[in-house]
């Protein structure tokens, strides 16, 4: 991962967020440095965005570990078969959780649920598969996002799979079909942007420690700008199937400054090809 | 529950994506005023399509003409409802691929035709611009069709690819859910056959444009500069600007595997985007590689609103076809290997007569 310089902001931020760009002559109005940017009477979240946590290895508190998926050895567990030739990269790295509480308030059977996918865990995470990443789960993916915001629009790229959503602030009613990235309408609460998110299937995690949910699903998000450069992103998690009562998620983003503000792509599709498809080859590699 | 997508089974289908060429000019309504959005930049946001008849080539009989006589107009869109309803009687269940028509419409033919009306979108009307029915997107060369060929140049046939079927990677990147068949995202963003719906969004330094197929974004960076690093992303390295109403887009950097009918390495393409009535984009286009054609050409278009938001294209997640061509291809390899042994058996059994008892091959 790249060590994310936090620049000091001396210039506009739009000049700084265009690596390859020299500060064009349309030029915009630079806000005072540490003032949040407004956009239609509302805070401007434009830019490019990521978290700096460990999420999406795990969203429980957790130590770092051998690998995502282990097996029984003869003194302790021990990387899969699978994944031990990545060594020291297949590992799992620490994190104090985004987990409002700690743990996630699975029921008994749910429980039981996200321990057969953890000892199943290559074979069934989604992610491994390059499947769309659902929310809340896109957002926390070490792969930044970057936000395009006017007066009427807000729209969420995803590094990650080439994962979007529009923010509908107009709320169309039920979503007519589920989705991976489900249906997003938001509202603001002050400068708070609050979105519902359903009509999400039951095919996405949170993560890749097998923490799972519903096709029932409700996650209402909450989106606030601390300062200029730092998002708290809560998400509240409602889904009667799985967990015994709602339950939060919160965590802070970083606004990606100077040469890192620019989405990449990651259409991982094509990199998974020999791990769905190689066997269908018609002469599959040894 | 898994959202199905419509697989891009386009069986040889060589569809004319179309898209429209362009005189220089860029007429509005009468009096219409463009709006600004906040950022003070013209306001291009929205859900819009560029589905239609109208295809990126002229059909040869138009000739040098590019406005369409009402009588023309009338034919081609009567004839595309007569195809629709067609296509939207049900199939007999009893019907198999073989017995499919070797023609339907719009390039189709045998296992494509399976393709019931329902399933396609490809718009039902002619093209206009400024009110004007043409006849194709392209407007320079004056007859409508990309201009010659340099020599040696060789344009891949992006449907019949060698080895079809012995491995993904020689699946077309529509097949493998990696890009929309056609060049939907382009650029030249050009409609096909369905999901010709399109998201634009402004920040101040970024224009989103959300392609429905296959979830795609183009992302432009707005006073930025062509990258120089030797690495072409998926969709090339877009720069725009703002001259006046128009949004300036050029894009550099493409890659061979998203090649404009043939171009890439050094194909340049310059789209101008300009609002030209509350429902209408005028969207001009330029694509030159000096290597690739003896000339550049150019066309227009309009986008016009799309009916409703853009839903979710998640296509790999539901992509059974590329299984199913994969696992095809194994299924007859073998056979036709069984069907080897068994033929040079047969002939021997019947030259000598096995003894009785003798398990039969």
């Amino acid at each position: 991962m790249k060590l994310w310089a936090l620049v000091t902001l001396t210039g506009s931020v739009a000049a700084l967020s265009q690596s390859y760009a020299a500060p064009s002559a349309a030029a915009h109005k630079t806000p005072a440095s540490g003032a949040i940017e407004r956009i239609g009477g509302h805070p401007n979240f434009s830019g490019v965005w990521s978290v700096m946590n460990t999420a999406n290895w795990n969203v429980e508190p957790h130590l770092a570990s051998a690998a995502l998926e282990l097996r029984p050895g003869p003194v302790v567990p021990v990387p899969a078969k699978a994944v031990v030739a990545l060594g020291a990269v297949g590992s799992v790295p620490a994190g104090m959780g985004v987990v409002v509480g700690g743990s996630i308030p699975y029921t008994p059977e749910a429980l039981t649920q996200r321990q057969e996918n953890q000892k199943h865990y290559l074979e069934r995470d989604p992610e491994v598969k390059c499947d769309l990443p659902g929310v809340p789960r896109a957002n926390y993916m070490p792969f930044p996002f970057q936000i395009v915001q006017s007066a009427k629009t807000l729209l969420i790229s995803y590094e990650y799979d080439g994962a979007v959503r529009d923010i509908l602030f107009n709320d169309p009613g039920p979503a007519p079909i589920d989705s991976w990235m489900g249906q997003s309408v938001g509202k603001w609460d002050g400068d708070t942007l609050v979105v519902t998110v359903t009509g999400q299937n039951d095919s996405t995690w949170f993560d890749r420690a097998g923490n799972f949910h519903s096709g029932d699903m409700k996650v209402v998000e909450r989106w606030t700008l601390m300062n200029e450069n730092t998002i708290r992103y809560e998400a509240e998690i409602t889904d009667p199937a799985t967990f015994t009562r709602p339950w939060k998620m919160s965590m802070l983003m970083y606004r990606r400054l100077g040469e890192d503000a620019r989405l990449q792509q990651f259409k991982c599709v094509e990199f998974v090809e020999e791990l769905m498809y190689g066997d269908l080859r018609k002469e599959p590699l040894k | 529950m898994s959202t199905k997508k419509l697989t891009a089974l386009v069986l040889g289908a060589t569809i004319s994506a179309s898209a429209m060429a362009a005189a220089s000019a860029a007429p509005a309504d009468a009096a219409y005023k463009a709006p600004l959005n906040a950022y003070g930049q013209p306001d291009l946001e929205g859900t819009w399509t560029n589905a239609t008849l109208t295809t990126l080539e002229r059909p040869k009989e138009y000739g040098t003409r590019k406005v369409m006589t009402p009588e023309e107009v009338k034919k081609v869109e009567g004839d595309d409802a007569k195809l629709v309803a067609d296509g939207n009687k049900p199939t007999d269940p009893k019907v198999k691929t073989t017995d499919l028509p070797h023609e339907c419409g719009r390039g189709f033919s045998g296992a494509g035709c399976g393709y019931n009306s329902a399933w396609i979108d490809p718009g039902s009307t002619v093209m206009r611009v400024s009110g004007e029915p043409r006849s194709s997107f392209i407007t320079d060369p004056a007859d409508g069709r990309l201009p010659p060929y340099k020599a040696g140049v060789t344009v891949p046939n992006m449907y019949m690819r060698p080895h079809y079927g012995e491995n993904p990677e020689n699946q077309t990147l529509a097949e493998r859910c990696l890009t929309s068949f056609g060049y939907s995202a382009g650029p030249v963003m050009l409609p096909l056959l369905y999901n010709n719906n399109y998201e634009i969004a402004q920040s101040k330094d970024t224009v989103a444009i959300v392609v429905e197929m296959v979830h795609d974004v183009r992302m432009i960076h707005i006073g930025g500069k062509h990258r120089t690093d030797g690495e072409r992303p998926w969709m090339g390295d877009s720069v725009g600007w703002y001259e006046g109403p128009t949004l300036v887009v050029e894009t550099t950097n493409f890659p061979e595997a998203t090649a404009l009918r043939g171009a890439w390495k050094e194909l340049k393409v310059t789209e101008r985007f300009t609002r030209v009535g509350p429902n209408r984009i005028l969207y001009q286009f330029k694509a030159e590689d000096p290597t690739v054609w003896d000339r550049p050409w150019s066309g227009e278009y309009e986008f016009t609103p799309s009916k409703g938001r853009i839903f979710e294209y998640a296509c790999h997640e539901g992509n059974y076809a590329l299984e199913g061509i994969l696992s095809g291809a194994r299924a007859d390899e073998a056979a036709a290997a069984e069907k080897a042994k068994a033929a040079p058996a047969n002939k021997t059994a019947a030259a000598t007569p096995a003894p009785s008892g003798t398990k039969k091959q």
